[in-house]
């Protein structure tokens, strides 16, 4: 990886580049807002050609409360993944040209570094505080959206990711308690610690029923945040499934089931950004399948799914937040016939979609065809038939119904509005360079194009879009309308205050009863005492004389009677 | 670019190009299946032994969720500004 022994004597050798953009994050609040903007191009593009300068092997260590810890380790996936996201960063930038507030700025660049620098930590402490940092600075990229719902999305976001973030620290504690090492492990899940690894790690991967928090977050921060954030968090949780649970076979049912739920929420989703995230999720659950596969050739093809998955949604994201950043809306409703105006964005969304659905030469044209065999040939039927319809369904909704809800189609409402601005076309026309770069890259380097595997692969691609196509042009799709989605958020955005509103007002009810029945009792004992013994009772009352002479009569009879007797 | 009436984007936008385009799937799936049989395959359990699996999982896989998508849009479907309370449907939001 290294090809030149490093730059300042190797001073920096032992320095994370994830590192540069974190500093640069809290710096860039203190520069001028002119500055903000060319500082998170270079930054990212300068650790990027530092992490190509690095040696391999482990680095950065220093000792802490007896313990040493290894900030950095360059190994073959970390370093692509690393190079990827760096890439990413870097393209982020550039979308990101007209941002001047310091918030967006400075959290995008904490997060990519700190996602950065855990693909590249050399031990379990160091993952973790990145890991961690990462999830922070997205919450601070969701409230930069600056409307209450993203204030609320961004609270939820929070809340979700630092309890995953405690489930994590959980399992590491107690692994190191046994083995008494800071190395990277693989979990067990018949242990504790491996349960709450996996609980937390599905949280920040996104399985099934713990996958809410993206779809919710993510669309509410500003058209640049949400391009950021497809990109990280989900990469750094793919990464640490790779390392802490491969070849789990549970992850092979739950990635099948996580690359297929989200495809018909997808198709019902308004909001496109919300399409593509669920997009996202259906294309991690291919990468969890893999992942739980085990093998050399999954993994592996896990690594170049989600290379391919940065590039090809970063297109996407982008393009959508062009349109966003254009029309002022996402919403599916309220967009069509873009083309017309958008042309340049509209190319881009539609090589982002094939780029997605594995069209060969663009970046999943290699990735998704040799995921799919893997899965194919070690998987059982009900897996791979999973698989299937995820791939299908991902280039259903990501790469066809985005760019055609959004560019193509009669316009729902009138836009009088420009090509997206040079910036963002240039940040798109990058992405599609890169795309274009992963995708040829194996041809270059003399990888065998697997002729078999890339014609099933399209088969299924134009049978599944045929499929779309003709329901589209007969109106047989459900038709997109403004409305909200029903998913697993709804538990606690819905669900959940409603039956605490319940809860409160019946205790409140019960509550409000006890107290009018205790002070009515009080009352009325109390009233019953007052009259008994009050100044007006028969015992504090002034008595007439008469009544105290017969009274005293009354007394000296009886005692004459008793001393009689 | 938007008004020229012999612009790519202004053809690609009428419903003749939907046509169009609908025919040119048929046929790129006709020359796949062709293609299928003529290219030996890699050796996959199912994938393999059955003839156009591929082909005949992907679309029914999309066809399932065709079908699907219809009931559960009026299970899953709520109007616009339902989390924010806005019964009537009067928020903006686009989810």
């Amino acid at each position: 990886m290294s090809i030149e022994p490093g730059i300042f004597g190797g001073a920096l050798n032992n320095i994370s580049p994830g590192i540069l953009l974190i500093i640069a994050g809290f710096v860039s609040t203190l520069l001028p807002r002119v500055l903000r903007a060319p500082v998170a191009i270079a930054v990212p593009l300068l650790a990027l050609l530092h992490l190509i300068l690095m040696p391999e092997g482990p680095g950065g260590t220093f000792q802490i409360i007896g313990l040493t810890v290894t900030t950095l380790d360059i190994t073959e996936p970390g370093f692509t993944l690393a190079l990827s996201l760096l890439a990413a960063a870097t393209i982020g930038g550039v979308f990101n040209w007209h941002e001047r507030a310091g918030l967006p700025v400075s959290a995008a660049l904490i997060y990519a570094g700190c996602a950065t620098a855990a693909v590249l930590a050399g031990d379990v402490p160091s993952f973790f505080v990145f890991f961690e940092i990462a999830s922070i600075a997205a919450a601070f990229l969701v409230w930069a959206g600056g409307t209450s719902r993203s204030l609320s999305a961004g609270m939820r976001f929070a809340v979700i990711n630092i309890f995953s973030g405690v489930l994590l620290l959980e399992a590491f504690l107690l692994t190191y308690e046994e083995t008494r090492s800071l190395a990277f492990f693989h979990g067990d899940l018949s242990t504790t610690a491996g349960l709450y690894l996996i609980v937390a790690l599905g949280i920040k991967a996104a399985f099934p029923v713990l996958h809410a928090w993206l779809t919710d977050a993510y669309p509410e921060s500003t058209p640049g945040g949400t391009v950021m954030l497809s990109v990280f968090s989900i990469t750094t949780a793919v990464y640490a499934l790779m390392i802490f649970l491969p070849g789990e076979g549970t992850l092979t049912v739950i990635g099948s089931v996580m690359a297929a739920f989200p495809v018909l929420l997808a198709l019902l989703s308004n909001d496109l950004r919300r399409t593509l995230c669920y997009g996202l999720i259906s294309q991690t659950g291919l990468a969890v399948t893999a992942i739980g596969i085990g093998t050399p050739l999954a993994l592996a093809s896990t690594t170049s799914l989600l290379v391919a998955s940065i590039f090809g949604f970063l297109l996407l994201f982008m393009a959508i937040g062009a349109v966003l950043f254009r029309t002022g809306t996402a919403s599916a409703a309220a967009l069509g016939g873009l083309a017309r105006t958008m042309p340049w964005t509209a190319a881009f969304a539609v090589i982002g979609g094939l780029s997605i659905a594995g069209l060969p030469v663009l970046a999943g044209g290699h990735a998704v065809p040799e995921l799919l065999v893997a899965i194919w040939a070690e998987s059982g039927p009900y897996v791979a038939a999973l698989a299937l319809f995820g791939v299908a369904g991902i280039w259903a909704h990501a790469g066809l119904r985005v760019p055609a809800s959004a560019f193509f189609g009669e316009p729902r409402k009138p836009h009088k509005t420009g090509e997206a601005p040079a910036h963002m076309r240039l940040a798109m026309a990058l992405a599609v360079g890169a795309c274009l770069f992963v995708g040829l890259k194996p041809h270059l380097e003399g990888v065998p194009l697997d002729l078999g595997a890339q014609i099933l692969h399209m088969q299924g691609l134009a049978f599944s879009l045929l499929v779309f196509a003709a329901a589209r042009a007969w109106g047989l799709l459900p038709r997109d309308e403004a409305s909200a989605l029903i998913d697993v958020d709804w538990l606690y955005r819905r669900l959940g205050p409603a039956v605490v509103g319940r809860v409160m007002q019946s205790t409140l009810a019960l509550y409000t009863g006890w107290q009018n029945l205790i002070s009515t009792r009080a009352t009325r004992a109390i009233a019953g005492v007052f009259r008994a013994a009050g100044p007006q009772g028969n015992i504090a009352s002034t008595w007439g004389t008469g009544l105290s002479v017969l009274w005293v009569s009354i007394l000296l009879v009886v005692m004459l009677l008793v001393s009689y007797v | 670019m938007t008004n020229n009436k012999k612009s790519f984007w202004s053809w690609a936008l009428t419903p003749k190009a939907d046509a169009h385009m609908l025919w040119f799937i048929v046929g790129l799936c006709v020359l796949l299946l062709l293609a299928g049989l003529v290219v030996q395959t890699p050796d996959m359990p199912f994938i393999s032994d059955i003839p156009f699996a591929t082909a005949v999982s992907a679309f029914a896989a999309a066809l399932v969720a065709v079908v699907l998508a219809w009931p559960l849009q009026f299970l899953l479907r709520r109007r616009a500004g339902y989390y924010a309370g806005d019964e009537a449907g009067n928020g903006k939001d686009a989810s």
